[in-house]
């Protein structure tokens, strides 16, 4: 699939897929999967809304989410608790995580299983959250050296 | 087994409903519930006293 976009200009380190309520996959996992439900399934992934995001292996991952994220809560409609106020601790967070200050992963955790678990009064909490969960497991090494002060990316 | 719905956009996380039904429900970090289980048939009578009281209307006992 990414032959079709002209083939990667620099080395990946991971794919974001299906868009920003999408999931990050190890670029190496996701290299040789055919862009369907049932090729990206395995991956734990999903077409989502056909988009296919690239990071390079000279970005940080985290840095990236952390922005997603932001931008994500801040589209939040604020008509419920758990997106207006949910979202905007967890992209508080992630932005901490991703400058190494300080962050409090146990917290993060916390609030990602309290948050998107489909209690939102639509679906935006749930999307960005699992978008969040898949950063957090695939960027497990990056997630490492944040806490530990310093980005590899 | 009933189910505690919650309608999201009416709550405003007073947080009257843990008050009077502990056992199925939890307050996230923001104050806003978690129903945590299905109610249990024993407890289904008590369930509707929280969807009687929200002080927002927001509960409703489905099932």
């Amino acid at each position: 699939m990414l032959a079709a976009g002209g083939g990667p200009a620099a080395p990946l380190r991971a794919l974001l897929i299906g868009g920003y309520f999408g999931t990050w996959v190890d670029a190496v996992a996701a290299a040789d999967a055919p862009f369907s439900e049932a090729g990206l399934g395995e991956l734990k992934a999903g077409v989502g809304a056909g988009l296919v995001v690239a990071l390079p292996a000279s970005a940080c991952g985290l840095v990236e989410t952390a922005r997603i994220a932001r931008y994500l809560a801040d589209e939040s409609a604020g008509q419920c608790g758990p997106c207006g106020f949910g979202l905007d601790a967890i992209a508080d967070q992630l932005a901490r995580l991703a400058m190494g200050a300080e962050p409090d992963l146990a917290l993060l955790q916390r609030w990602v299983g309290q948050v998107g678990s489909g209690r939102g009064a639509c679906k935006h909490p749930d999307g960005t959250v699992r978008m969040i969960a898949s950063t957090l497991e695939v960027f497990s090494r990056e997630v490492e050296q944040h806490v530990r002060g310093w980005c590899g990316g | 087994m009933a189910e505690l719905k919650v309608n999201m956009t009416a709550c405003d996380a007073r947080g009257l409903c843990v008050e009077l039904l502990p056992e199925v429900i939890e307050l996230d970090d923001w104050g806003f519930p978690i129903i945590t289980a299905p109610v249990p048939g024993w407890l289904e009578d008590q369930a509707h006293e929280p969807v009687r009281l929200c002080p927002r209307l927001a509960l409703l006992l489905d099932g």
